[in-house]
C-alpha cells in the first residue's frame, strides 16, 4: 500500500486561490449588503439576511473559483506514461444494470468490444454486464439479448452477464459482489454505468496510466454527455461540452492526489480497490443510514485514507454518457443525488480521512443546501418590513430640521449586479476561451458559440427557480426521514405532455403564486426583485413541457453532433440493425453455439 | 414518454416452459464470470467513540507518539 504523499505547490496554490476569491466575494456581499440594510437603521433581519448573502456568494465565487483557475492553466497527460507503451494487465469491464433497456445498454457494449478489437490488446480486457434487474420481463429480455450479443461478437469467454436474486448494497453491493466471486482473475476494472461509452483506445490508455503509475488506486475520465434529442437535455450537452472541461480543469488543479470519483467511466485498481472501499450499511434507517447511497465519493476517500492516488485525467477523450433529457427526469436523479450528500454528514467524521475528502463532503451537502440560503433570503427579504424600526425624521433632540435616511440603493443594485457577475461570468469567459483558442470550431463556430452561450445563460436563468424549489423539496424530504428509494432511470425520449409537467410540478405554481402574493401585500417594493424568481415558478408545467419536446433548431450545437466519435457511430448502427431486426432466437440451440 | 424499447409479448411469451429453462440454464453458464474469490472486508466509516475532541481530528490533530 502507498504512503502519503506531500501536496504539490500546484495544488496549494490553486486551493490558496478559490479560497481567497471566494472569501473576497462574500465579505464585500455581506458588508455591501450590511450597509443598504442599516440605512433606514441596523435590525435584526438585515443582519439575517446578510449571513445569508455571505453563506450564498461564497458557494457562487467558490464554483467561479474552480473556472477561473480552469482557465489559467491547460490539461496535459502524465509525464510518466510512454506514448504506445504496451499494456499486459487483465481489466474487467463492469457494466451495472437495473431495469434498463437491454437492447440500448447491450449495443453499446458490441460498439465498445468492437472498438477494443480495432486495437492489438481486445484480449486483455472481459465485459460483465452485472444484473439487478427486478422487472422479469426486461430480465427475460436480457437473457435474449445476452446471447445475441455473445453471438455477434463472438463474446464466449470474454463478454459475461449474471443477475443478482438479491440486490443487497445497490450498485456499490453489485460490483462488491463481482469482485467477492471474480476479482482476483484481474488486475484493473473499469466501471461503467448502463448509458456509458467509452473509445477502446481510451480504455487501453486508461489501463497504460495505471500500470506506469503502480501507486494509482482509481483514474476518472471526465464524461462528455451525448445523444440529446429535447430542448432541456440539448442546454444540459451544450453547457457538458462547452463549460465542464474548464470547471473539471480547475477541480483537477486542487484536488492533488484526492480526486473524484463519479461512479462510472473510471477504472480501479482491483487490489486497491477490494483492500480499501468494501462499504458497510451505516447504522439505522434510511434515509441517513443503510446502504451509502452516493458510494463512489465515499470509495474516492477510502482509497485515499488507504494511500493510493486518485486522479481526474482530463486530457482523456473518448468517455460518454447520456443525461436526462427533461426538468423531471433531472430533479428525480437529483433527489437520489441529495439523500447521497445529505447521508454523507455522518461518514464526514469517519476515522483517518484526509481533510480534502472531508471537504469534498462538506462541499456535496452545501452543493443542496445552498439553495435554501437563497430561499432563505427571500422570504427573510418579505418579513424584513415587520422587524424594521420606525423611521426617526428628527433622530437629534431639539434639532428643528429633518434627517433623511441616505439612499443606498446602488448598494443593492451593485450587489446585484456582482452576484450575477459570479453566475454569468464564468461561462462567457470560457465561450471568449473558446473562440480565442479555436475550440470553438468544433461546436460549429465562434458566432454559434456565442449565441448558444448567451442562449443557455436565459436557459439556466429561467429553469434556475424551479431546480431550486426541487432542490429545497428534496432537502426537506430528506431531513424528515423520507427514503427516495432507488427509482429506474427514464432514458427515453423524455418527451412530457402539459399534463404530465403539471402533475410534477403544480406545487411549484402553488408556492410561486403564494410568494408574489405575500410579498405584493406585505412588502410591495420588492416585487420588482422577486419576479425573476415568481414568473418560471408559475409557469412552471409550461416551462418543463416546452423544454422536453424535441429540439429542432442548430442552438446548442456541440462537437458531437457535428463529428460523432467512431465508438458512437458503431453504436448508432448496431442499436439501428437491432431495433430493425427480428427479434433474437428464442431457442437456445440456435442463439449460440455451445459445445 | 417511452422509457424502453416496446416489448412484445411473443419475445417474452414465445418459449415454452422447457425451452425457457433450458434458455435460463444456457444464459448461466455462458454467463458465469470466472471464478477468482477476493476478500473485500468493510471498512469503518462511522466513528466508534464519538467525543467532542475528536473533533480536533478534522483540524490533524493526532495523538503524540512515543518517542525512541
Amino acid at each position: 500500500m502507498p504512503g502519503a504523499r506531500p501536496l504539490g505547490l500546484a495544488v496549494l496554490v490553486s486551493r490558496g486561490a478559490a479560497f481567497a476569491i471566494s472569501l473576497l466575494a462574500a465579505a464585500g456581499a455581506f458588508f455591501l449588503f450590511l450597509q443598504f440594510g442599516a440605512a433606514d437603521g441596523l435590525d435584526s433581519m438585515d443582519v439575517v439576511r446578510s449571513v445569508l448573502i455571505l453563506a450564498s456568494t461564497f458557494w457562487l465565487a467558490w464554483g467561479a473559483g474552480h473556472a477561473i483557475i480552469g482557465l489559467f492553466t491547460k490539461p496535459h497527460p502524465p509525464a510518466n506514461v510512454v506514448p504506445g507503451a504496451p499494456i499486459s494487465g487483465r481489466t474487467a469491464i463492469l457494466v451495472p444494470v437495473y431495469n434498463e433497456d437491454p437492447v440500448a445498454t447491450f449495443s453499446r457494449i458490441a460498439a465498445m468490444d468492437a472498438s477494443l478489437a480495432a486495437t492489438p490488446y481486445a484480449h486483455l480486457f472481459h465485459f460483465a454486464i452485472l444484473s439487478d434487474t427486478r422487472d422479469e420481463a426486461i430480465a427475460a429480455r436480457e437473457r435474449l439479448w445476452f446471447l445475441r450479443l455473445l453471438r455477434e461478437r463472438n463474446g464466449e469467454n470474454r463478454i459475461f452477464y449474471r443477475r443478482r436474486s438479491v440486490n443487497k448494497g445497490r450498485k456499490a453491493g453489485n460490483i462488491e459482489d463481482f469482485f467477492q466471486r471474480s476479482g482476483a482473475a484481474y488486475e484493473f476494472s473499469i466501471i461503467l454505468d448502463a448509458d456509458s461509452l467509452m473509445d477502446g483506445e481510451t480504455m487501453v490508455e486508461m489501463v497504460r496510466r495505471m500500470e506506469a503509475q503502480p501507486d494509482i488506486g482509481l483514474l476518472q475520465t471526465l464524461p462528455v454527455v451525448t445523444r440529446a434529442r429535447a430542448r432541456f437535455g440539448r442546454a444540459m450537452q451544450f453547457s457538458g461540452a462547452l463549460h465542464s472541461p474548464v470547471f473539471a480543469r480547475g477541480l483537477a488543479m486542487m484536488q492533488g492526489n484526492t480526486g473524484p470519483f463519479w461512479g462510472h467511466n473510471a477504472i480501479v485498481r482491483v487490489r486497491a480497490f477490494v483492500e480499501s472501499c468494501g462499504l458497510p450499511e451505516l447504522s439505522g434507517p434510511p434515509p441517513f443510514g443503510g446502504p451509502v447511497m452516493s458510494h463512489d465519493y465515499v470509495e474516492a476517500a477510502l482509497l485515499a485514507r488507504a494511500g493510493w492516488t486518485v486522479r481526474l485525467d482530463d486530457d482523456l477523450r473518448g468517455s460518454y454518457e447520456e443525461g436526462p433529457e427533461n426538468l423531471i427526469d433531472h430533479a428525480k436523479r437529483d433527489r437520489r443525488w441529495c439523500q447521497g450528500n445529505l447521508q454523507h454528514s455522518r461518514i464526514v467524521g469517519a476515522p483517518g480521512l484526509l481533510p480534502w475528502n472531508r471537504f469534498v463532503f462538506v462541499q456535496g451537502i452545501l452543493s443542496y443546501v445552498a439553495p435554501l440560503f437563497w430561499l432563505g433570503f427571500i422570504l427573510a427579504s418579505i418579513a424584513a418590513p415587520f422587524f424594521a424600526p420606525p423611521l426617526d425624521y428628527f433622530p437629534v433632540p431639539y434639532w428643528p430640521f429633518p434627517v433623511f435616511p441616505s439612499d443606498e440603493t446602488w448598494k443593492a443594485i451593485g450587489l446585484a449586479v456582482g452576484i450575477f457577475g459570479l453566475l454569468l461570468l464564468p461561462k462567457l469567459l470560457i465561450a471568449i476561451e473558446a473562440i480565442t483558442t479555436g475550440r470553438a470550431k468544433d461546436f460549429g463556430g465562434g458566432a454559434r458559440v456565442l449565441v448558444s452561450t448567451l442562449a443557455e445563460l436565459v436557459f439556466s436563468s429561467i429553469t434556475a427557480p424551479i431546480l431550486m424549489m426541487f432542490q429545497t423539496r428534496s432537502v426537506i424530504q430528506v431531513l424528515a426521514g423520507s427514503d427516495g428509494g432507488w427509482p429506474t432511470n427514464n432514458r427515453g425520449d423524455g418527451g412530457l405532455s402539459l399534463t404530465e409537467a403539471w402533475t410534477g410540478s403544480h406545487w411549484i405554481v402553488t408556492w410561486g403564486l403564494l410568494g408574489l402574493g405575500a410579498t405584493y401585500v406585505f412588502a410591495p417594493g420588492l416585487v420588482p426583485w422577486l419576479l425573476p424568481v415568481a414568473i418560471p415558478m408559475i409557469l412552471s408545467p409550461f416551462i418543463i413541457s416546452f423544454t422536453s419536446r424535441p429540439s429542432r433548431s442548430a442552438l446548442f450545437t456541440s462537437p458531437m453532433d457535428l463529428e460523432p466519435a467512431p465508438v458512437m457511430a458503431a453504436q448508432t448502427a448496431i442499436l439501428t440493425e437491432w431495433q430493425s431486426s427480428e427479434q433474437p432466437q428464442t431457442e437456445p440451440n440456435l442463439a449460440v453455439q455451445h459445445v | 414518454m417511452s422509457n424502453h424499447t416496446a416489448l412484445s409479448r411473443a419475445e417474452v411469451d414465445a418459449p415454452s416452459q422447457d425451452a425457457a429453462l433450458d434458455l435460463d440454464a444456457l444464459v448461466e453458464s455462458l454467463g458465469a464470470p470466472p471464478l477468482a474469490p477476493c476478500a473485500m472486508p468493510k471498512q469503518q466509516l462511522e466513528a466508534s467513540r464519538p467525543s467532542w475532541l475528536s473533533a480536533l481530528r478534522l483540524f490533524g490533530a493526532r495523538a503524540p507518539r512515543a518517542r525512541l
